[in-house]
């Protein structure tokens, strides 16, 4: 049994986002809230407006991995909006040690639009989990 | 399921504005091309399922787990700026 730990930070501001295609094992959900879970920008809850039980737990892709600049296609322009952020889709059962991000398939949200969509990328290198940290 | 024969260069039509091309045949690989509106996603499937399967995992991320990657990366360099994404062209 593991000790009782502090709740996640409160909800702070959220954003409420469209997803133009649903997300890949849960369709029909579109609607979700990105909320950052601290002050500093790490991490960030995607919580689908209309099954709150449904939580996604993203990080901002240069916020573990500077160097990810994968090849977008152009069609996002008129899916997403022209300026994107690429968010990283975690997996964590205990904590940062196990933690891993899909590098595959990451969330790109338009700036200015509030629309994103989860694309995968046409590149087989790209591991759906990479360990957040290096061994 | 439909089964057709189609040689190299040669289309399939789907439905009113989808078009399957075959547009090489070597050995057992077939190179297709696919135009579809932009509201149909189109995945190869092996591809497609691992998403669906590492979704379906990321979505039962433990709270403790959050907290956990909070306190271990709280106040180490190379952390993001307060201001969340940063855009990207």
């Amino acid at each position: 049994m593991s000790a009782m730990l502090a709740p996640v930070a409160p909800v702070k501001q959220s954003r409420h986002i469209t997803m133009v295609e649903p997300i890949p094992g849960f369709p029909g959900l579109r609607d979700f809230d990105l909320t950052a879970i601290d002050d500093e920008g790490v991490l960030f809850s995607l919580r689908s407006a209309d099954d709150p039980a449904l939580r996604f737990i993203l990080t901002p892709a240069g916020t573990f991995f500077p160097d990810y600049r994968p090849e977008l296609p152009s069609s996002l322009e008129t899916q997403v909006g022209e300026t994107v952020d690429l968010l990283l889709v975690l997996t964590v059962e205990r904590g940062l040690a196990d933690a891993t991000a899909n590098l595959r398939a990451p969330v790109v949200l338009g700036s200015g639009t509030d629309r994103a969509v989860q694309l995968v990328l046409d590149d087989d290198a790209l591991p759906m989990r990479q360990p957040l940290l290096t061994r | 399921m439909l089964i057709l024969t189609r040689r190299s260069g040669e289309n399939i039509i789907v439905g009113d504005d989808i078009v399957i091309s075959v547009i090489e045949v070597r050995g057992d690989a077939v190179r297709i091309g696919i135009t579809a509106p932009r509201s149909v996603s189109v995945h190869r499937e092996e591809v497609y399922r691992e998403l669906q399967i590492a979704n379906q995992k990321a979505a039962s991320t433990p709270d403790e787990a959050i907290d956990d990657i909070l306190q271990q990366t709280k106040g180490k360099p190379g952390k993001p700026s307060a201001e969340g994404p940063a855009g990207r062209e």
